[in-house]
């Protein structure tokens, strides 16, 4: 097959309010031997693409920018949430603001009218690169190796009545490629919005409440479905696990532009899409940091922007949602997310279902499931758990000696280059180990999350759980041998540490202390793995970090 | 003799040549009013006319629509912008060059909240339009006159 003939199987809508254009545009691209289908406003081309959602889609849409009634940006995002088709903008308009505005929104690409036949041959080419590198991708490719693990996401997808008769790990291979169309059907881009929604809604819930059918009845978004969610949260878990391991080191850290582009977009102006209940909450915490725009600082301040950020945003939101009877109303509220009919989250629910098994499943996680989320083995042996123990021991610890703290802050100072971060988390005391105070705290219902906000303790913790790797050597090694090597140094310098933390082996079964250290340590080492396709999750697993729920 | 040829072609003698040769910017039209002809095949045998047909229309009830929304919102220098933006984009699609610089220009008048430049590119706008109506008639008139052998000529050096 040629490159032609590749086109001619292609089918492309094009949206523009511009006669001549449209006239224009359709005409070149059937120069190119695409098929076309043209429309002047946004909101029939929606409907056309809702409309199709499970036969005949079309593979791309090409959209003018300005128009009257919704315009190509709100089409974008719409788009993005509802579909995973790939846009391209089309536009008179040629200002820096208005093309990155575009990119941001999620476009692929951005044309400047008038624009030539060569530069509409080749379109094909986003269409091939969106299959090819949506953000499941990434995971597959670090999921596929031997974890068969139970998790309610898991159940979820195989007790799913799907007309797909794959099971899930098949259906998690054939994400990536275009064999199966019923595979593409459930394919849905998880844009930063949505994403940020869904860890909201999952955050909200609490991670081990948080089951699929819940969290795609409060999320509220039209198309999205319970498979949708269930294999978005298996990877949100499986994203985790990855993190801690440190198996995200090698990733390159500009892959996904357009993923980062989207947590910047809110950032910037997206004011419109998680509607005014949110606004304030996440928005002002984010924008604080939008400041810095170099690669290093960008990372920097994802993770200040998370660790202080999210922190703003859960009293905001979880007060506001307490506040409603119907927790799925403000979501539905919010600008383009939510459409149509109210729902009534309680009704929905199925008795009986497999869902309510999963769901059951779930609530059963006990805190040290967090931590072995974080580990290889969801159970583990006697050996990982003495390695766990003595971390969680470290962290809580770390704080009580003067020598140390001093050996750790001179540790600090020096890795200000590696990371921005400890200029943020310089203002955080060393001092005292709170670690189990913030654990109490979040133990209550989301309700009571604001009293919980003001948690410079918890930022705390990450220091505590950054030094330790500090003094590792910050050679990379995120591996528990790593951890251990780091622990078993710290150890050795404070003995006495050990002696009158003695108290803290109490603490051996809890295990968020650890988890919170696994995942702490590979964000500040391996900031750069949050680039790539998996970013998205980044600034949130912080915020899931101290979600205990109930 | 070519009142509209040399809108695009700086000269018509030379079949060959003609591709070649441009009208130093600002010509009434740009390449991509070639790039608008090329599309032209056998399945739209009048393609170029039928756009600069529709173009006409369209870019006239946009006009008036600009003309009443100064009208109606005096110093509403965005509405207004949103308008002429509309405009420079549809002349943009045929190569109106000459046009499309007064769109630009309309554009920057309104972003300086200045009503008079304002209402003074909105009528040289308005020539723009007129003038190229006119040439653009005379062009296809040609082509009509020409016959085959003016399409030929036209398509000859491709």
């Amino acid at each position: 097959m040629d490159v032609d003939e590749f086109r001619a199987k292609l089918h492309v809508l094009a949206v523009d309010d511009d006669r001549v254009s449209l006239m224009l545009i359709e005409k070149q691209l059937r120069h190119c031997r695409y098929n076309v289908t043209t429309v002047m406003h946004a909101e029939t081309a929606l409907e056309m693409l809702r409309a199709r959602r499970d036969a005949d889609q079309f593979d791309l849409v090409i959209t003018d920018v300005h128009m009257p009634g919704m315009d190509g940006f709100k089409f974008l995002e719409l788009i993005g949430l509802e579909m995973d088709i790939p846009v391209i903008m089309l536009s008179a308009n040629d200002t820096l603001e208005t093309m990155m505005k575009g990119i941001k929104h999620g476009a692929l690409n951005y044309l400047v009218k008038p624009v030539g036949l060569e530069q509409l041959k080749n379109l094909w080419i986003h269409v091939v690169a969106k299959h090819m590198d949506g953000p499941s991708n990434s995971i597959n490719n670090y999921s596929d190796d031997g974890h068969h693990q139970p998790r309610s996401g898991d159940s979820e997808d195989e007790n799913v009545a799907n007309h797909t008769s794959m099971s899930s790990r098949k259906k998690k291979k054939e994400d990536g490629t275009r064999e199966d169309k019923e595979a593409k059907r459930q394919r849905i881009q998880w844009s930063g919005q949505l994403h940020r929604l869904f860890v909201e809604v999952v955050h909200q819930l609490g991670i081990d409440k948080a089951v699929p059918k819940k969290i795609v009845e409060m999320m509220n978004v039209e198309g999205l479905t319970r498979d949708h969610v269930a294999s978005h949260l298996q990877k949100y878990r499986l994203f985790l696990k990855k993190v801690s391991t440190g198996a995200y080191r090698r990733c390159n850290p500009f892959t996904d532009e357009t993923v980062w582009s989207e947590g910047n977009s809110i950032n910037t102006h997206g004011l419109g899409t998680f509607g005014h209940n949110l606004e304030h909450g996440i928005y002002h915490s984010s924008i604080s940091f939008a400041g810095s725009s170099n690669s290093s600082d960008r990372f920097a301040r994802m993770n200040s922007a998370a660790a202080i950020g999210t922190h703003s945003m859960l009293p905001t939101h979880s007060v506001q949602l307490m506040n409603q009877r119907n927790l799925s109303i403000p979501l539905k509220d919010m600008g383009s997310v939510g459409y149509g009919t109210p729902s009534n989250s309680s009704a929905n629910i199925r008795n009986g279902s497999p869902l309510l098994a999963a769901s059951m499943e779930a609530t059963n996680y006990p805190y040290r499931s967090y931590a072995s989320l974080c580990m290889s083995d969801p159970y583990p042996s006697d050996g990982n758990r003495r390695r766990i123990n003595r971390l969680s021991r470290l962290a809580a610890s770390s704080g009580q000696n003067s020598e140390f703290q001093n050996q750790t802050a001179a540790l600090t100072r020096t890795t200000t280059q590696m990371a921005g971060i400890t200029e943020q988390m310089a203002p955080f005391n060393i001092g005292s180990n709170t670690n189990s105070i913030v654990m109490t705290n979040y133990n209550s219902v989301p309700g009571d999350a604001s009293s919980v906000i003001s948690d410079l303790p918890s930022i705390q913790m990450y220091r505590d759980v950054m030094e330790s790797q500090i003094v590792s050597g910050g050679d990379g090694s995120g591996s528990l041998l790593g951890h251990q090597a780091a622990a078993d140094q710290l150890n050795y310098n404070n003995e006495s540490l050990i002696g009158t933390s003695s108290g803290q082996n109490g603490h051996s079964d809890d295990l968020d202390d650890f988890f919170s250290d696994c995942l702490n340590q590979d964000v500040f080492k391996n900031g750069d793995a949050f680039m790539d396709g998996d970013c998205e999750f980044a600034p949130f697993f912080l915020t899931f970090l101290f979600d205990k729920g109930n | 003799f070519n009142g509209a040829a040399h809108l695009v072609r700086a000269d018509d003698s030379d079949a060959a040549t003609n591709r070649r040769r441009r009208p130093a910017p600002p010509g009434y039209l740009d390449e991509q009013f070639s790039q608008v002809e090329d599309l032209q095949d056998e399945t739209s045998p009048n393609f170029t006319e039928e756009v600069v047909s529709l173009f006409f229309k369209d870019s006239t009830r946009l006009m008036t629509n600009i003309e009443q929304t100064m009208e109606k919102y005096p110093r509403d220098f965005s509405r207004w912008d949103a308008h002429v933006q509309q405009l420079k984009g549809s002349c943009s699609s045929i190569g109106a060059s000459r046009m499309k610089n007064e769109c630009t220009s309309f554009r920057n008048s309104c972003g300086a909240g200045n009503i008079e430049s304002c209402m003074r590119s909105l009528q040289k706008v308005k020539g723009e339009h007129a003038a190229l109506r006119q040439k653009l008639e005379s062009y296809f008139q040609l082509l009509r006159q020409a016959g085959p052998a003016g399409m030929a000529i036209r398509h000859g050096g491709m």
